[in-house]
């Protein structure tokens, strides 16, 4: 019945526009429909469904580096004191101008941390597999090693290891998921702050920013992402002794169990969670995204919303 | 006339070779010293003489992000096969055979679980590196006869079924200038190698 939601929004949507308008936007969400048979509008967005990549891998978050930030809320005991999410109205219902450094917050550090080092073995750094689509730095690293290598070869090994990072990115791989949610320009954007971070010479001055009509695409992203690392689409909601013994709540539970403010509050503060039996308050386990703004949080509350998980 | 110059000549062959296997008795054993690890002793190429190819390839592996092993030494004409079994794609390219530009390769990047074979028709040293994971290397050591050896840590070597003559022995390790020596085994005889940057 969830699913009323987003048709009552084009509904509403279509009362607004002339007949005529209707007539264009019906052609081009068939038009568009045909090519994309798993989105819900003209928008490209898509629920998150299926189970965790946790899961996927068969493993659980404390046996795992995935999904962990390595930073855990404040102990419990700690009120909320009316706290509310600071929330600009432009992110909303304007387009955003986002930064490599965005997407890289939305779809990567999560896993392999601010500075693209990863975690042990498990979360392979990425820093060299980026440094490896330079001409330049093969170059320069292969006259250090007394071995010098054509430009043309140079370029040929770049071309190699840019189309191995765009596959991974795609398809993913073993321990990592594949990333089909970020779009051709936002790869292209993500790509020049890989660059950056990788210490690629002159990478800093061939930034692309990249905007995005919705803020629904944000939230997409981070759930997509972030979120669906740990927490499966959908499922029953986890009782207190469930959560205890380590269950993590599916993302469909997460919006009818928490308002917006503490959904944000518990995102990018942290927040004590209940559980065990009898009912008591502990400092919990997920990790808190403290380099999220409440207004990136808040999109990704109401894309669970208007898009809701399915399994 | 010609034919019976032919049967002649093959004849010839059969003789020498029946005499090569009647030789095949000789022992070289030695130590290399110089480096650290593992060194390569081989036999240099014998005038007028000619081994076939192993028919099996080698296996040169990626794991854990690192070439298994790091050095692979192969009769020239030789197929390696390199197999990625680590869990991320792996870059395989060598500028250069024994410092010819002309005999570099790069077989692309592949995915954990795939491999690519080569086939080395030359002899000389290719420096394995992976684009991707430049602290990634490896060497493989394409020597012209089918008599080599790997030396233990210590740099201690034993070649056996050698034939009894005299040929030319290097030694190769890495990072070191190639040392070449003459030698007459009959037998058994000894030589050790001192090797310098």
């Amino acid at each position: 019945m969830r699913n009323a939601q987003p048709s009552r929004l084009v509904q509403t949507l279509a009362k607004l526009v002339t007949p005529s308008k209707i007539v264009a936007v019906g052609l081009a969400t068939l038009s568009l429909s045909l090519g994309q048979t798993t989105a819900d509008n003209n928008l490209g967005i898509t629920r998150v469904e299926g189970e965790s990549w946790l899961n996927h891998l068969n493993r659980t978050i404390g046996n795992s580096a995935m999904g962990r930030s390595w930073s855990l809320g404040p102990p419990p005991g700690q009120k909320a004191d009316g706290w509310r999410p600071r929330l600009s109205p432009a992110f909303a219902d304007r387009p955003v101008t986002l930064h490599g450094s965005d997407l890289y917050r939305f779809n990567c550090r999560e896993c392999h941390q601010e500075t693209g080092q990863g975690v042990g073995r498990e979360i392979k750094p990425l820093i060299s597999p980026v440094r490896a689509t330079s001409v330049e730095l093969i170059m320069t690293q292969m006259k250090a090693r007394g071995m010098e290598l054509s430009r043309a070869d140079a370029m040929l090994l770049a071309q190699q290891a840019n189309t191995g990072l765009i596959q991974r990115l795609h398809k993913g791989g073993k321990n990592m998921p594949p990333l089909p949610q970020l779009r051709d320009p936002e790869i292209r954007s993500l790509f020049a702050y890989l660059r950056e971070l990788a210490g690629v010479p002159g990478a800093e001055k061939q930034q692309v920013t990249y905007i995005e009509p919705t803020s629904f695409h944000i939230g997409e992203l981070i759930v997509k992402s972030t979120c669906h690392i740990c927490h499966n689409a959908a499922g029953e909601n986890p009782t207190p002794q469930q959560l205890f013994d380590g269950m993590i709540p599916p993302l469909s539970s997460l919006t009818t169990r928490t308002g917006l403010p503490a959904f944000v509050r518990k995102v990018t503060k942290g927040a004590p969670i209940v559980m065990g039996t009898p009912k008591e308050e502990y400092r919990g386990r997920m990790p808190v995204f403290y380099y999220l703004t409440d207004d990136e949080v808040t999109s990704a509350y109401l894309y669970l919303s208007f898009y809701p998980p399915q399994s | 006339m010609k034919k019976d110059y032919n049967l002649l000549l093959v004849r010839t062959v059969w003789i020498f070779l029946a005499l090569c296997t009647t030789g095949l008795a000789g022992t070289l054993s030695g130590k290399v010293s110089g480096g650290k690890g593992a060194s390569v002793v081989y036999v240099e190429a014998i005038p007028g003489k000619t081994f076939p190819a192993p028919a099996a390839p080698f296996t040169m592996g990626q794991k854990g992000l690192t070439f298994r092993p790091h050095i692979l030494a192969v009769p020239v004409g030789s197929s390696v096969s390199f197999l990625n079994n680590d869990d991320v794609d792996h870059n395989i390219f060598w500028p250069s055979v024994g410092g010819n530009k002309k005999q570099g390769h790069n077989l692309g990047t592949f995915p954990a679980g795939e491999s690519r074979t080569y086939k080395y028709e030359t002899a000389g040293v290719a420096p394995l590196l992976c684009n991707v994971h430049p602290e990634m290397s490896a060497y493989i050591i394409v020597v012209p006869t089918p008599y080599y050896v790997l030396t233990d840590d210590s740099g201690s070597y034993t070649l056996s079924n050698l034939p009894d003559g005299e040929y030319k022995v290097s030694a190769w390790h890495e990072g070191m200038k190639v040392q070449t020596k003459p030698i007459a085994v009959a037998g058994t005889a000894s030589l050790d190698f001192a090797l310098a940057k």
